[in-house]
């Protein structure tokens, strides 16, 4: 009886099978910690909160902090204040709005058992 | 033969293996396409999983959203017919775009005599859209004559107002924008997408897969939410006393008014939410009957449409066929089914 694997086709499989790992533990690091700040729809910063240092930053009358890896907006020229109301930004896919000043700030990526929009 | 087949398989099934892992290594990574801009004074968000071109496809939607806002239903922006009719009593719809638009948004309001087109009087008497204020009784009942929706007609392309009307699409028009960029998806091959605008909830799915969407707590932040339910393909729309309303005295305002006082509405409900398989017709019932109360969720079953109601005792009342699709998620909440 032959044998099912030869050693050349153990070899080929090691390789592919290495390089496969490779690609799965060199893809970009996981969602969830990136904030993305939006101007008119468009990004205007990306924001690792693993590594960042604390910060402030104003943006079309926006003020966005971030402390000990959490990112709010801090105040804002706009009358309704709701995206102050959104409070700090903890987990993937929670977002604060600010539709007069067309600024918003989302931390990207889909957690685990959250959903994928809200209504209300 | 036999044996050469014996020599590939083995290698084959490697490679297949190897194959998935790279394939979803480069899927984690290219992620859904997903564009946010703003139309109707909201955030809009087109989002769509799988398929090629998925930029250009969320691009074009989220065009023909802003088209449809600016050229057609917005009240505010000077292009738009509905401005055009409001600023010259009269106007004549060339593509009938906005006579159809009349027409189905009337056959809705038809179904509850508390709920106008024609709200925008509201609007400005209690300046909604500034500081809020109280006009006196007179004036309000001024407002409600404004509202009767007997000062709209259309005939053939000729839309007019008369005693004052002013037409403003305040409580259907996101739902329509939603459900036009839906379609515009759809008539691309979309095949998985989820499109937000303001508070309304696309979903559009042609396989069985649901995706789950919270539904907004009504006591905390803007991104929390009390539970979720899962869509599998339609529209969910809230309305609710929580986000947009003024106090004076103590007392609170809401932006949503019962048109045949002229009041702000007043309830021990919170909010509405109506899950449908359309944008106009989810937005309008999520109105109606935060309007009409609990009793309202009779319209909504007759209409084939399933109702999350939140009271401000923080009690829910689920539609039945809900049950099965409904996730509580925060247990200061208390659910019964009707």
């Amino acid at each position: 009886m032959k044998k099912l694997f030869t050693r050349a086709d153990l070899i080929i499989a090691a390789v592919a099978l290495l390089s496969g790992l490779a690609l799965l533990c060199f893809k970009p690091s996981g969602e969830g910690e990136t904030a993305i700040i939006r101007v008119d729809g468009k990004e205007y910063k990306r924001i690792d909160l693993q590594s960042t240092e604390n910060f402030e930053i104003t943006v079309n009358g926006v003020v966005i902090a971030c402390e000990n890896k959490e990112i709010y907006v801090k105040s804002s020229t706009c009358p309704d204040k709701i995206c102050v109301g959104a409070g700090h930004l903890t987990k993937s896919g929670q977002s604060a709005v600010c539709v007069p000043n067309r600024v918003s700030v989302e931390i990207s990526g889909k957690g685990e058992g959250t959903p994928w929009a809200v209504t209300g | 033969m036999l044996k050469a087949a014996k020599k590939i398989l083995p290698v084959a099934a490697l490679l297949v293996i190897v194959g998935i892992f790279v394939f979803s290594a480069f899927n984690e990574k290219t992620g859904p396409a997903k564009k946010v801009d703003f139309v109707c004074g909201s955030e809009v968000t087109v989002t769509v999983f799988g398929g090629f071109k998925s930029e250009e496809k969320t691009e074009r939607a989220i065009e023909e959203a802003k088209r449809l806002d600016s050229f057609v239903l917005s009240d505010t922006i000077p292009t738009s017919a509905t401005y055009l009719l409001n600023e010259n009593g009269k106007y004549t719809d060339k593509n009938g775009e906005l006579v159809s638009y009349i027409k189905e948004c009337k056959e809705l309001t038809d179904k509850c005599e508390q709920m106008t087109l024609l709200s925008k009087p509201f609007v400005i008497a209690w300046d909604i859209a500034g500081e809020g204020r109280i006009p006196s009784s007179e004036e309000i009942d001024e407002t409600v004559k404004k509202a009767d929706m007997n000062n709209l007609s259309v005939v053939g392309n000729e839309i007019s107002l008369s005693n004052g009307a002013l037409l403003s699409f305040g409580a259907f028009g996101k739902g329509t924008v939603c459900e036009k960029a839906v379609e515009t998806l759809k008539e691309q091959n979309v095949k998985s997408a989820i499109v937000t605008v303001g508070g309304t909830v696309g979903v559009l799915n042609t396989a069985e897969k649901t995706y789950s969407v919270g539904i907004r707590n009504p006591f905390g932040g803007s991104g929390d939410y009390f539970a979720t339910v899962n869509v599998n393909n339609g529209y969910l729309s809230t309305s609710g006393d929580y986000e947009k309303f003024f106090e004076k005295d103590g007392k609170r305002y809401c932006h949503i008014f019962d048109a045949a006082t002229g009041l702000p509405v007043k309830s021990d409900i919170t909010s509405v939410t109506v899950i449908t398989d359309g944008g106009t017709k989810s937005d309008f019932l999520s109105t109606a009957i935060f309007i009409l109360g609990e009793g309202g969720i009779d319209l909504a079953h007759d209409m084939n449409a399933e109702v999350i109601i939140v009271k401000k005792d923080k009690s829910v009342i689920i539609s039945k066929s809900l049950e099965d699709k409904f996730e509580l998620k925060n247990k200061d909440f208390t659910v019964t089914v009707k």
